[in-house]
């Protein structure tokens, strides 16, 4: 310990004051100069301690050990900051490497945080960091197909964060600065933080302009050779209806018979071809509908009968129960028709000889029900999840050799949900199914929307 | 009662003698059209009691909503009952808009209940 002269100087206490200044001031400067180093920032000067130790070692000690911790506690940051900064840059290059646009944006403002390459490459000019959701339309002129600005409140990023939920369009043309006109498929999702807060949103977008043609020339040709089609199919349905009437004289009943057989193909085939063009118009939402008040009941009724000939060959019965005063139904004709003729010539064709098929038409709270019943091979369980997806067969019935095209139950389904209704269906496999169609009386939909 | 006139637009030939041939045995007088020229020349010439009109017509430049589109504008024919039979499915709103009384997809009609429309325009 060093003895501050204070205590026994023989001079006057003023000197021996200054005197202990000075010490003073002599031991702390060096430990003042790392001090103020470190208050710039710098925490790489070393306090000496020397080795004898005297009233300021503790003090020394103290900070050289707290100049340790915080030399450590830089360090631990800045590795961290490095790994941040190489994983930053593994995503930047995953993200850059990716073959569809990604755009990460702020929440709520919608101004963009990360964005790659690909999205820019797609929208042919560099995303504005000012540029927030209501802006996009304008920003990156943003179309429908129609060529109409692409309305703010449609666009999927605007979904996802102003509901916070996934949203997928794939009807957004970008015209680019040099004015080519690309189709983009843009889905967004919400990113939530630990407490479930929405944070961020991201958008992946691709080119679907090829996929979009491909499409389009598809439809149009499947449409223009279904029509074609329907040209000699009709005529043949209309001339053998009039043989088979006797307006060209009686005909002998082998002659009849055989051109009833002529008849019913004919009809086959000319519910194919409605249901190929049916898919057709679904896909190219192009569906037109023509909605009136209309009669379930009447409906069903001539469904049965058009059915007749198809139930007879068969072998299977058609019952209809109904109860009494059912509403009518605002759809479109020719979907209850679609969708009733589907159900029922399901029930027809996938029964088992002497079948029962049985349509129930009863009343609920502002809806009507259908249900079609039969007695047939049923769905086996595992192919339940796919019976209403499109060309989708079951096993059972590709292997009962029974025809059709796996097209009816995906327009059923499609026809019912455009009018707000739902189907859902029981069954066990070799005894039957039912199907279960609910449509409301009143739908919200306007007859005047064209879609 | 003097017969009554149908005029039938329709390019098809096979279609044209179906319509020719069952509604003449229902008793109607049938004058036939190939092109939309030829119907409306004909609808103004004739003034038939109704109209059966196809809405795709080649070769003239003029389809079927031309034709009823230029009979909506005839104060003479303006109210000819015009049954539209077409294997489009897709038109009805518009032809129903441009004054067509009935739209019929020729394929999910019986050549029957072709007749019968015809008939109860007709109050036959």
């Amino acid at each position: 310990m060093v003895r501050l002269r204070h205590s026994k100087s023989p001079k006057g206490s003023f000197e021996a004051d200054a005197d202990v200044k000075k010490y003073v001031a002599q031991r702390l400067d060096p430990l003042v100069d790392v001090l103020s180093f470190a208050s710039i920032g710098d925490f790489t000067k070393n306090v000496h301690i020397s080795k004898k130790e005297d009233e300021f070692t503790p003090v020394n000690v103290g900070v050289q050990v707290l100049l340790d911790v915080i030399r450590d506690k830089i360090r631990e940051l800045e590795e961290e900051k490095g790994r941040i900064e190489a994983d930053k840059k593994q995503l930047g290059t995953l993200l850059d490497s990716l073959p569809v646009g990604v755009y990460i944006a702020e929440v709520p403002s919608g101004k963009p945080i990360l964005v790659n390459k690909k999205a820019t490459e797609l929208v042919g000019r560099s995303f504005d960091p000012e540029a927030g959701v209501d802006d996009y339309t304008k920003t990156y002129d943003l179309l429908t197909e129609e060529g109409k600005k692409y309305p703010t409140k449609g666009h999927p990023l605007y979904i996802t964060i102003k509901k916070g939920i996934e949203a997928k369009k794939s009807d957004l043309v970008v015209r680019r600065p040099n004015k080519s006109l690309i189709t983009l498929k843009v889905q967004s999702v919400p990113v939530h933080d630990k407490v479930g807060n929405l944070s961020s949103a991201i958008a992946v977008f691709d080119d679907i302009t090829k996929e979009r043609e491909v499409e389009n020339l598809k439809s149009q040709f499947v449409s223009l050779v279904s029509h074609q089609l329907r040209t000699p199919l009709s005529n043949m349905r209309w001339n053998i209806e009039m043989l088979l009437k006797g307006d060209y004289g009686i005909l002998p009943e082998e002659i009849a018979g055989v051109l009833k057989d002529v008849y019913e193909s004919d009809k086959k085939l000319i519910i194919l071809v409605n249901d190929i063009l049916n898919v057709s118009h679904i896909e190219e939402g192009k569906e037109l509908e023509y909605a009136v008040g209309v009669s379930p009941k009447k409906i069903i009724h001539k469904v049965l009968t058009d059915m007749k000939p198809l139930a007879r060959e068969k072998m299977v019965k058609l019952h209809f129960k109904t109860q009494h005063n059912i509403p009518r139904v605002f759809i479109d004709p020719k979907h209850l028709f679609q969708i009733v003729q589907n159900l029922v010539s399901n029930a027809i064709n996938y029964n088992v000889a002497k079948g029962k098929v049985t349509v129930h038409l009863r009343k609920g709270t502002n809806k009507i029900l259908i249900l079609v019943e039969d007695t047939g091979i049923g769905i086996p369980e595992k192919d339940r999840e796919r019976i209403f997806d499109k060309f989708f067969r079951t096993e059972n019935a590709i292997k009962s050799q029974i025809q059709g095209s796996g097209l009816g139950l995906y327009i059923v389904k499609t026809y019912v949900k455009k009018w707000g209704g739902n189907i859902i269906f029981t069954s066990k496999e070799g005894k039957g199914s039912t199907f279960f169609v609910e449509l409301p009386i009143k739908n919200h939909i306007d007859k005047k929307t064209k879609t | 009662m003097s017969q009554k006139k149908i005029l039938i637009v329709e390019d098809d030939i096979q279609t044209q003698r179906v319509y020719h041939n069952k509604l003449t045995s229902e008793g109607y007088a049938v004058v036939l059209a190939a092109t939309g020229k030829e119907g409306v020349f004909t609808a103004k010439k004739i003034r038939p009691d109704l109209v059966i009109l196809d809405i795709m017509l080649p070769g003239t430049g003029m389809n079927g909503f031309d034709v009823l589109e230029n009979m909506k504008k005839d104060q003479e024919l303006k109210n000819i009952p015009v049954l539209v039979l077409t294997n489009l499915d897709t038109e009805e709103r518009v032809a129903k808009e441009i004054g067509a009384n009935e739209y019929l997809v020729k394929a999910n009609v019986s050549i029957d209940e072709v007749a019968e429309r015809v008939n109860k325009r007709l109050q036959k």
